[in-house]
């Protein structure tokens, strides 16, 4: 064995200190994603309640003639890309900014709005044009953000500046799963707007015949301009958490096989030195036995 | 004792008040209003400004409503609001400051007037919740 114990003391110490790391990353991440998934579950009343009331004004109105639903010839695409600010988090920035270029047919027609430095990079380092960029913000996004995010885009969309915007970010599956998703943001379908819960309306009839007579003020036309940009708000808001968490879930797996790498490496390392220990011990016996033979 | 109904304030965040109430006087924005119960279905815009919720036992409680909509049933009133606040939350140096800075702004041709204003608003309703505590 050529190496010296030294080095291979050297290098023990060095792995040990990066799994120190890995593990500290591996903790943190862990306590950041149960908040992350507890901000997730808390906006889910929110979204429901308010997907509901637009739903009834949309049926009730029976206007489908807002803007945002207009639905164009394709030809200017913006995407919402969320990623992360920090690295190490596995293939999580990776495969966000993947699924975007795979879907990017022309390049002089897609703008991309990055949420996140590594997102941001990584377009800007392959040409892209970049419309805009908020950093800072993709580990804690709170509501505001999100809906100044959706104000830009809502703007861009009613000047025919784009005639689609997507947003790309990860679901969250599990704690060790996640997948980037590609979401269609704008324009709005009617469909979505429905109440899914359409059986559960039926059955509830007899009981709530007194709210056929819902009264609207101001009139649900305008009430509906109100809702639609706190509806795309919310939808980026819930893609924002939900990268947010997925981040920290991605970079937990990460870390943790990275510890566990080094686990392994350590391990394999003490049995080398060991054994270098060992034959330089042997060596060195044999060396003063021999010695002592040849006084003989 | 009067009667009650279901009042819900839901915030992006999570639910901010979910409990059975007396009355609720809201800012909406073509002027003030109260909802007792049995009100007449209504669907609503709500203006930045503070609320008023009285407890079926006269005990009283008030926030503040960065604007949203409400949907009013007989029994139950839900109002989705893009933030909420109860006064012991707010943090009055921060408003006054923020007031201040909107004001700096509206003068100002750079900034943009519309959330300036707004700005200036949420800074105020949010003065008000306080003061009125």
């Amino acid at each position: 064995m050529a190496e010296n114990v030294q080095d291979i003391k050297r290098r023990i110490k060095s792995v040990n200190s990066t799994k120190q790391i890995t593990h500290a990353m591996e903790l943190v991440a862990s306590a950041k994603l149960r908040k992350s998934r507890e901000l997730a579950e808390g906006r889910r009343p929110y979204f429901e309640a308010m997907i509901e009331s637009m739903g009834r004004i949309v049926e009730k109105s029976g206007s489908t003639r807002n803007v945002f639903m207009n639905q164009r010839d394709v030809k200017k695409v913006a995407y919402i890309v969320l990623t992360g600010d920090k690295g190490l988090a596995g293939g999580y920035n990776a495969n966000v900014c993947k699924l975007v270029e795979d879907h990017i047919t022309n390049k002089e027609d897609a703008y991309i709005y990055a949420v996140g430095s590594r997102g941001r990079d990584h377009f800007r380092n392959r040409d892209y044009t970049i419309q805009g960029e908020y950093l800072g913000i993709s580990e804690r996004p709170n509501f505001f953000n999100a809906r100044e995010v959706a104000a830009v885009v809502m703007e861009g969309f009613k000047k025919g500046e784009y005639d689609e915007v997507y947003v790309v970010y990860t679901k969250f599956i599990s704690t060790i799963s996640q997948h980037a998703s590609l979401m269609k943001l704008l324009p709005l379908s009617v469909e979505d707007l429905k109440p899914a819960k359409k059986v559960e309306a039926v059955e509830n009839e007899g009981k709530s015949k007194d709210l056929t007579v819902m009264l609207y003020e101001p009139d649900p036309e305008e009430l509906l301009n109100q809702l639609i940009p706190n509806f795309v708000s919310s939808t980026v808001y819930g893609a924002m958490i939900e990268s947010a968490a997925s981040e920290q879930g991605a970079r937990r797996t990460a870390m943790e096989s990275a510890t566990t790498n080094a686990n392994e490496m350590i391990d394999g390392l003490t049995l080398k030195y060991n054994r270098v220990r060992q034959a330089a011990i042997t060596q060195e016996i044999s060396e003063i036995v021999g010695g002592a033979e040849a006084l003989k | 004792m009067a009667e009650t109904f279901r009042l819900k304030i839901i915030a992006p965040t999570g639910i901010f008040f979910d409990d059975d109430i007396e009355r609720i006087v809201i800012r909406g924005t073509e002027g003030e209003f109260a909802v007792l119960a049995e009100h007449t279905p209504l669907t609503t815009s709500v203006a930045i400004g503070t609320f008023n919720i009285i407890f079926g036992d006269k005990k009283s409680k008030s926030g503040t409503l960065l604007g949203g909509v409400a949907t009013i049933n007989p029994r139950e009133t839900i109002i989705l609001t893009d933030a909420a606040e109860w006064p012991e939350e707010i943090d009055l140096k921060r408003a006054q400051e923020a007031k201040e800075r909107a004001l700096q702004r509206l003068k100002d041709d750079k900034y943009d007037a519309a959330r300036a204003q707004a700005a200036l608003e949420r800074a105020i309703a949010r003065i008000n919740s306080k003061e009125g505590l």
